[in-house]
């Protein structure tokens, strides 16, 4: 049952008087207990995506364009300001980068986490006590009842992770978007946050969208696999189809950069030539050209569609390009032109 | 916490001993008392008996000592202007002042603070965009223009207000007057109060926006509102709550300046206040007041400063009043 279905998504930014095309018709679903990994560079709109379903894009100077988010079938674009409160903590629970910085410094964490239970779930403060020392326990903070009257600052790095997904699930959601939930902690310490996520997820059945730059993670994690560049998924299916047979240039020469044991030495590192795409702008063609090995005239003139490739899987690239024992293989010609499409 | 405050009670001693010797040198050098009290034709040999009673006489660290020993016992000496002891002097006029300050501040805060908050929530608003203009007006009107102008309408058009002194006042113990406890009372300072707060207004106001606005693209902030907090929660539990500091230090600065140097306000409502008493002691050349105003400041700042620490440890967890002694 698909409980979150992203259509069409599009966010711009005003930035010192030009416009940034943060986030272009970014479509993605997901089913329920599903995980689905959304990876890309720094830049590339994953975490613009991610507050556009919480509706937390800061606007001004954000704004969504277009697109439809139904969440359980209601369009949380739509709904009132008091509606979607309601459901982001509730329903929908998302965590961020910087547990440094995510915490209020100010109230106790004990504070923190029962304020979410009696807003959400009319809790009385003895109650949401009680619960607030479970949840504690539930992400692996030892001795939880005598911590919960410690501020932030008596925490580390991870321990305050923990707490801050304690604080996202306190209420049980059916849908958890972790923001680079590991990308701020030490190695270490990033295998037990995922672990601790994964239970969670199993524990409460909840869905999960695990946005990361890091491809381990996800093949880890994920089901699925969104990919992200200059603003748009690029490529999306199934995480093991995926990595197996990646579609589009960008997709390819990120699983090549990344040091692979079970293929030939001389193909470990294909670091991609260039740079990130500038987001302003809106730029003609396929936003990857500038840095596409495979790049034909076409690229530069017609935006590629994003297209069903065999099953289940979409991929944004005009040609049927496919990594193969002998290496990239741009085949045949244009599959599909936008004129057909 | 214990080393904090013995170490915090070491720096305040040494400014106050810094400050009494200041005081000292005014009051030592700057006027000599034995001619002002046996007046300009006495002879050499009058002024030289006197001082060998008064033992100014001695040498200087023995004076300073006993200019010391007697201000810890409240001896400041004589007014010269008043001729009664300058602690009765000062005590006469603290609690004018104080209360000027406190219900100047009092007005300033409950203004200052909500219309921060509001201007940094509503930053396009058209009533933001006034009340910034206003805080411009604030910030930039000078207090005798506004004291005249609430005179000229609310005393001299409209007859409402007193324009001048302290209303009726109540004795409460031995050092203190209040003139809160009487209509007329709060009928006179009221205008004053105002003069002295809309600057204030202003200020804290502008803070306030300042670090709310500061406050409101913090994380926390941000991952508060992804709780679904209600915005209430949000600004004031979450926001609001991280601006304090700032405000508790600037708030007490000026709460001790408002009290050492409400000179132009006390003066436009004839307010009996320190303000009035110290241009009336300039005049005259009041030394012994004067030095016992100086250390009385030093004191007031000295005290509001190891207030507002006492406060930021009660606001903000981070900051330990712990072995570093000091607050960064
Ligand atoms: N608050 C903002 N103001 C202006 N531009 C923004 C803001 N947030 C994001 N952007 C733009 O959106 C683009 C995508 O950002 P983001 O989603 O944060 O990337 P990612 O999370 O993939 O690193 C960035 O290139 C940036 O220019
Ligand atoms: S459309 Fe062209 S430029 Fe873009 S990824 Fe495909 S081949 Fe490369
Ligand atoms: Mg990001």
């Amino acid at each position: 049952m698909t409980i979150l279905d992203v259509s069409g998504l599009s966010v711009r930014f005003a930035s010192q008087g030009r416009t940034v095309h943060a986030v272009e018709d970014v479509s993605f679903s997901l089913a329920a207990g599903e995980t689905l990994g959304i990876v890309g560079e720094s830049g590339s709109g994953k975490s613009v995506t991610a507050l556009s379903v919480m509706r937390l894009v800061p606007t001004p100077p954000g704004r969504i364009v277009a697109g439809r988010v139904l969440f359980q079938g209601r369009d949380l674009l739509t709904l009132g300001d008091e509606d979607i409160r309601r459901i982001r903590g509730r329903e929908i629970a998302m965590i961020f980068q910087d547990p440094m910085t995510s915490l209020n410094p100010v109230l106790t964490i004990g504070r923190q986490l029962t304020e979410v239970l009696e807003v959400h779930l009319g809790l009385h403060p003895r109650a949401a006590r009680n619960e607030a020392v479970d949840l504690l326990k539930l992400v692996g903070i030892p001795e939880a009842a005598s911590r919960l009257d410690e501020y932030p600052h008596r925490f580390s790095g991870g321990m305050r992770q923990r707490v801050m997904i304690a604080m996202a699930v306190a209420c049980k959601p059916r849908l958890l978007i972790a923001d680079e939930p590991t990308t701020a902690l030490d190695v270490t310490i990033q295998a037990q946050i995922l672990e601790i996520l994964s239970n969670l997820q199993r524990e409460l059945g909840m869905a999960m969208v695990l946005i990361t730059h890091d491809l381990g993670v996800v093949a880890g994690l994920a089901d699925r696999v969104a990919v992200m560049y200059g603003g748009q998924i690029v490529e999306e299916g199934p995480t093991a189809a995926l990595f197996a047979d990646p579609r589009m240039p960008y997709t390819i020469g990120l699983l090549g950069s990344i040091p692979r044991l079970d293929r030939p030495d001389d193909r470990r590192l294909t670091p991609i030539r260039g740079k990130p795409p500038e987001a302003a702008g809106r730029p003609v063609g396929c936003r990857f050209a500038p840095r596409c090995q495979h790049v034909a005239p076409v690229c530069r003139t017609e935006a590629p569609p994003f297209r069903p490739i065999g099953h289940d899987r979409h991929a944004r690239c005009h040609f049927e390009v496919r990594l193969t024992d002998e290496g990239v293989h741009a085949q045949g010609s244009r599959v599909l032109s936008p004129k057909d499409a | 916490m214990i080393v904090y405050l013995t170490q915090r009670l070491g720096q305040t001693a040494l400014v106050l001993a810094a400050v009494s010797l200041l005081a000292f040198l005014m009051f030592r050098f700057l006027g000599d008392p034995v001619v002002a009290i046996l007046g300009a034709n006495s002879t050499g040999l009058q002024r030289d008996e006197l001082r060998r009673q008064m033992g100014l006489d001695g040498p200087l660290p023995l004076q300073f000592i006993d200019y010391v020993l007697g201000m810890l016992r409240g001896d400041f000496g004589l007014s010269y202007r008043l001729g009664q002891p300058v602690l009765r002097v000062l005590a006469e006029r603290v609690p004018a002042t104080m209360e000027l300050a406190l219900v100047g501040m009092a007005i300033a805060l409950c203004i200052g603070i909500p219309a921060g908050v509001y201007t940094a929530l509503r930053p396009a608003g058209m009533l933001s965009r006034l009340t910034m203009l206003a805080s411009l007006v604030g910030i930039s009107m000078p207090s005798f223009f506004m004291g005249m102008l609430l005179i000229f309408i609310f005393s001299v058009t409209l007859g409402w207000l007193p324009s001048f002194g302290r209303g009726e006042t109540v004795r409460l113990g031995s050092l203190w007057t209040t003139g809160l406890l009487t209509v007329s009372g709060l009928k006179a300072i009221l205008m004053p109060a105002i003069t002295i707060s809309v600057f204030q207004i202003a200020m804290i106001m502008r803070l306030v926006r300042a670090q709310m606005i500061e406050a409101l693209r913090t994380d926390f902030v941000r991952f508060a509102r992804a709780r679904g907090l209600p915005s209430r929660a949000v600004n004031l539990r979450h926001a609001l709550a991280n601006t304090l500091v700032p405000v508790v230090t600037v708030v007490g600065l000026q709460l001790g300046s408002i009290i050492g140097f409400a000179v132009v306000t006390e003066t436009v409502f004839q307010w009996p206040g320190l303000g009035l008493l110290f241009l009336q002691s300039v005049a005259a050349a009041d030394i012994p007041v004067l030095s016992a105003f100086l250390v009385f400041i030093a004191l007031v700042f000295v005290t509001i400063n190891f207030l507002t620490d006492l406060l930021y440890a009660a606001i903000d967890p981070r900051i330990r009043l712990s072995d570093k002694g000091s607050i960064a």
